[in-house]
């Protein structure tokens, strides 16, 4: 994997959100939803990133396809740099990069046929028109295991998992080369759920694509993922090869989400939960590493001093102090 | 969406408490519980991260005592929280039993399907390779239900008796009701 050439390189991405209050709407605060993000995505891999509700998973997806205008940080698709491109010289990039949402239910235009919805992306760069745009999507209809007769049909006629077809076909529609999938099986069930994740993974065998897969669900994440980032308060805390991340968790806080997995087998009994409490508003993040309030290994310059991602094995990369040279969280475990 | 749903099933279920400490019957619970501790307790509730929502349903049980109903499609959740386990399909209780009778037992072929498809945190050996079992199919629109048991379509186990004929739910010893008519042959999980 290590040769292959870098799809998506984020650098820096920070995305603050005035918080406005008053009559004037005066900006009293600020949300740091992302607070410094860089990662890289190859071609053809996976990156998973899992984080609790309110850490900034999405706000990271949305800024990649400039959804939401990062505040500062680069954005780089392909080595070219879109974090400033305007909207017209972002449209062909567009075409490249495509996301699946989590609600099938939101995402699709109840007006609207299943077969115009997937078609729409196919007119609106004037890709084709006609009969060989029912073609396309006949075709795409079929690549995600729906009939294309299904096409005439309204989405209220289709089940949730059918729905998250019809959002992947459109996703696929434009031969994008990165599909941001923001939770999207979040809303199935999990039989459904199975069929979504292996259609996932059959299609990127077959074209090759890069997902940016987002869940909140570890064992989900394990499955689609190459590699998993782990975020907390609008920061990676630790990014590392799948096998890597669970075998060898080295963040306090990545070792208390995987023991915090539901298993599904009665007989294994819980450990105590390791972390105690929510996480903390992003409106005023803690200060040095924003963990330390809930770690149980915080020391003293734990609340000063903001770790950044050190190497800490060979495609494994820990923002904790306890890894620079103050031993290693792992050891504690 | 299912947070939401899982808060307002909550809500419900201590509803009759929040009544009876409103009544006379109030100054006999208020050495339990307080008005103001389920207030607490439903703040929390709804403030929790995802992963802290189940803790604090058993946490429920044991502080106020009360029996709780939890409706989800989550089996990790219900191994970790319920001791005895519904499953339903089409509208129809399929399957009943404590919840490990169920677990290391499942006699449905729709509980074995549900409990194939949950991906695993993967260990040492697993690797992205493996391919999660589905169970084809959807569930059956209930106006259009089919002849039979309801899930004969999807099941792989499925002969020519189950599309002519319900099958009744049976007892298959300490309480374990399964409605299937190949449950004797579905003994231990594959």
């Amino acid at each position: 994997m290590t040769e292959t050439p870098a799809l998506l390189e984020i650098t820096d991405l920070v995305k603050h959100y005035p918080v406005r209050s008053g009559v004037l709407r005066r900006a009293v605060g600020t949300v740091h939803a992302v607070d410094g993000v860089s990662f890289s995505l190859r071609v053809g891999e996976t990156l998973g990133l899992v984080g609790e509700s309110g850490c900034g998973k999405s706000t990271v997806a949305r800024s990649v396809l400039r959804l939401v205008e990062p505040t500062s940080g680069s954005i780089r698709i392909d080595g070219e740099d879109i974090t400033h491109l305007s909207k017209t010289e972002l449209r062909p990039h567009r075409r490249s990069m495509q996301i699946v949402f989590q609600d099938p239910f939101a995402s699709l235009n109840p007006r609207m046929t299943a077969g115009d919805i997937v078609g729409e992306p196919l007119s609106v760069h004037g890709l084709a028109t006609g009969r060989e745009k029912q073609q396309r999507v006949a075709k795409l209809f079929d690549q995600v295991g729906l009939r294309p007769d299904q096409m005439r049909n309204y989405p209220h006629q289709f089940s949730g998992g059918q729905r998250q077809r019809i959002c992947i076909a459109r996703a696929l529609a434009l031969g994008p080369r990165l599909i941001v999938c923001d939770e999207p099986v979040a809303a199935l069930d999990v039989s459904i759920q199975a069929q979504v994740i292996n259609l996932l993974i059959d299609l990127q065998r077959e074209h090759g694509f890069s997902y940016l897969f987002i869940a909140h669900d570890l064992a989900v994440v394990a499955h689609i993922s190459h590699r998993v980032a782990v975020m907390y308060l609008g920061r990676i805390v630790e990014i590392a090869d799948k096998t890597e991340l669970f075998r060898n968790p080295r963040h306090p806080y990545t070792q208390a989400l995987l023991a915090s997995v539901p298993v599904a087998d009665p007989r294994s009994k819980r450990l105590k939960p390791l972390v105690d409490g929510d996480v903390p508003s992003p409106v005023n993040p803690p200060s040095g590493c924003a963990f330390h309030t809930r770690c149980r290994y915080a020391m003293e310059s734990c609340k000063t001093e903001r770790p950044g991602l050190r190497d800490a094995g060979p495609q494994h990369q820990v923002a904790c102090l306890l890894n620079d040279g103050m031993g290693r969280a792992g050891e504690f475990a | 969406m299912r947070n939401k749903y899982l808060v307002r099933r909550f809500f419900f279920a201590i509803l009759p408490f929040l009544f009876s400490l409103w009544t006379a019957e109030a100054s006999a619970l208020s050495g339990v519980v307080s008005v103001q501790d389920l207030i607490n307790f439903l703040n929390d509730y709804r403030n929790s991260s995802n992963q802290h929502k189940q803790s604090l349903a058993a946490d429920l049980q044991k502080k106020l005592g009360t029996a709780v109903v939890l409706i989800t499609h989550d089996l990790a959740v219900v191994a970790e929280t319920a001791q005895r386990v519904i499953v339903m399909y089409a509208g129809k209780k399929v399957e009943e039993a404590d919840v490990d009778t169920l677990f290391a037992n499942p006699r449905h072929p729709y509980t074995r399907g549900l409990m194939a498809s949950i991906p695993a945190v993967p260990t040492a050996d697993a690797s992205h390779d493996v391919r999660l079992a589905e169970i084809p199919g959807t569930v059956p629109s209930l106006t259009k239900l089919p002849a039979g048991c309801a899930f004969a379509p999807r099941c792989s186990l499925a002969i020519d008796r189950c599309r002519e004929k319900y099958p009744p739910l049976e007892d298959w010893g300490g309480g374990h009701l399964a409605a299937c008519w190949r449950a004797a042959e579905t003994v231990r999980r594959p």
